[in-house]
């Protein structure tokens, strides 16, 4: 394994360790008042980055890998609904972009959508097994609409150093031809790779 | 982009998605056996959230502690006059104690039974939480070498929070009372009575979200609950012991065929945001007998 690759799955870990331990420190009080539920997902957003702004495959053995992760960890009623779901969230978001090149608001914005179409995934599947019966509206503007609002704020913060230190890794698997801008997004991806 | 998604990809992609819904039907309800893997990682990542979880609430705490000074002095007030309260109690509890040993000694309780309400609180740190409104569990830092069995009930100091669905060697997870779910055919209620009325019988089987309310229900139409009760688990049923605070009741209405009543629970945990530190794991004291 690479040390990028290693990096990246590290810091993937690190992400998944906060959701559960620091951010629900970091909610304010209001939100339990208004019954508002603040979900983060810091790592999801990880592999949203890293899927749209460098290796799609990396991305998506991550989003699998973390999702089993995650479904285990916090098996309430069952495995396998974050892994299927970021799985597909994150391959339709990488399919979305491919071969494009990225603005900041076309990523963050593709990321949010990757939030929401998770979510609503999510939401299915437990509707579907009966495991819940909460009002699919009600579940939208309590959950969804917080945890996507705060998750956005969290992808937005991040933005620069990832987007830096990306170009940096780039630079180190594929050193780009001289008139290139920094980072360039897709189109080394496809053809080297392969 | 058609010819991308080729023959191969499609077929990959269809038995994935077989494997996954085939998963979560067999995993659904939580009744597959820990494996030996699972144990080691529930355990592993566990340890390492508990390195991260305690520091952060700590820090959390000292900035709300600071808000919260001016309150100390009339908590302190409070909670003075709570304690003139607790020694009057006290004092009447040992003499009612000592008659019922006395009655129990003369109608001749196995000591199995006389032990049936002698409660051990397990105290165990809180690991890290995950909440999203429909799978809300936490991790506790107690586990099967410790005596934690599933279906044990979870409290804090106000009152019930959840039971012990999952143990490992050292860890186990627990999954709040808001997950309560009627219609789940996976979701067990929680045998209840009121302590101002003994006599009264109900179960709790859901959470309505939407109001913030636990819902009892089959109570029986002459039962005696009143609005205002405090509801503690009866110990019917064998899973949970008898006289754990569960809420208060808010309102009693006839239920949805006029058969039963149901009754609306105000939960005395914060279930919405407990921001939990510490929670107290509870079982009868001959449950654990081999330790």
């Amino acid at each position: 394994m690479n040390w990028y690759r290693f990096l990246l799955w590290f810091i993937g870990f690190l992400f998944f360790l906060c959701e559960g331990t620091i951010v629900p420190w970091l909610i304010p009080d209001f939100a339990a008042d208004m019954q508002l539920v603040v979900t983060s997902r810091m790592a999801f957003i990880w592999f949203l980055y890293i899927a749209i702004y460098l290796q799609r495959s990396t991305a998506i053995a991550m989003a699998l890998a973390f999702g089993l992760l995650h479904d285990l960890i916090f098996y309430g009623h069952m495995l396998g609904v974050h892994a299927f779901g970021m799985v597909l969230c994150t391959y339709l978001i990488a399919l979305m972009l491919r071969d494009t090149h990225v603005t900041w608001y076309t990523g963050i914005a593709s990321i949010g959508l990757g939030l929401i179409a998770f979510d609503i995934i999510k939401y299915g599947l437990y509707r579907l097994f009966q495991v819940t019966e909460a009002d699919p509206w009600w579940h939208v503007v309590h959950n969804i609409v917080p945890s996507l609002s705060l998750n956005l704020l969290f992808a937005l913060a991040i933005y620069y150093p990832v987007i830096k230190s990306f170009a940096r890794i780039e630079k180190h698997i594929a050193p780009v031809e001289p008139d290139e801008i920094q980072p360039s997004g897709h189109n080394w991806k496809e053809s080297r790779n392969s | 982009m058609t010819k991308k998604f080729g023959n191969k990809r499609l077929l990959i992609s269809l038995i994935g998605l077989v494997i996954v819904i085939a998963l979560m039907g067999v995993t659904l309800g939580n009744k597959v056996a820990v494996s030996w893997p699972e144990k080691m990682l529930q355990d592993t990542v566990a340890w390492i959230q508990g390195l991260i979880y305690k520091p952060a609430g700590m820090v959390a705490g000292f900035f709300k502690d600071i808000g919260n000074l001016h309150k100390l002095y009339e908590e302190n007030e409070r909670l003075k006059r709570t304690l003139s309260h607790y020694a009057r109690d006290t004092a009447r509890l040992n003499v009612l104690e000592a008659e019922n040993e006395r009655l129990k000694k003369a109608l001749a309780f196995t000591e199995r039974q006389k032990q049936a309400d002698d409660l051990v609180y397990r105290i165990a740190r809180v690991v890290s939480f995950h909440q999203d409104g429909l799978n809300n569990v936490f991790k506790i830092d107690l586990g099967a070498m410790d005596g934690i069995r599933e279906e044990m009930a979870v409290v804090t100091t106000e009152g019930m929070v959840g039971k012990v669905i999952r143990v490992s060697e050292f860890t186990s997870t627990v999954i709040m009372i808001t997950d309560l779910n009627a219609q789940s055919m996976n979701s067990t209620g929680i045998a209840v009575t009121s302590m101002e009325h003994p006599d009264s019988f109900g179960i709790i089987e859901s959470y309505n979200r939407e109001t913030g309310k636990l819902i009892m229900s089959k109570i029986k139409q002459e039962d005696p609950l009143k609005v205002g009760d405090t509801i503690i688990t009866s110990g019917l049923g064998g899973v949970y012991p008898v006289g754990l605070v569960i809420g208060k009741v808010v309102s009693r209405s006839a239920g949805a065929f006029g058969i039963t009543h149901v009754a609306e629970i105000e939960p005395a945990a914060d279930l919405n945001n407990p921001r939990l530190r510490e929670v107290f794991v509870v079982h009868r004291a001959w449950d654990v007998v081999d330790e």
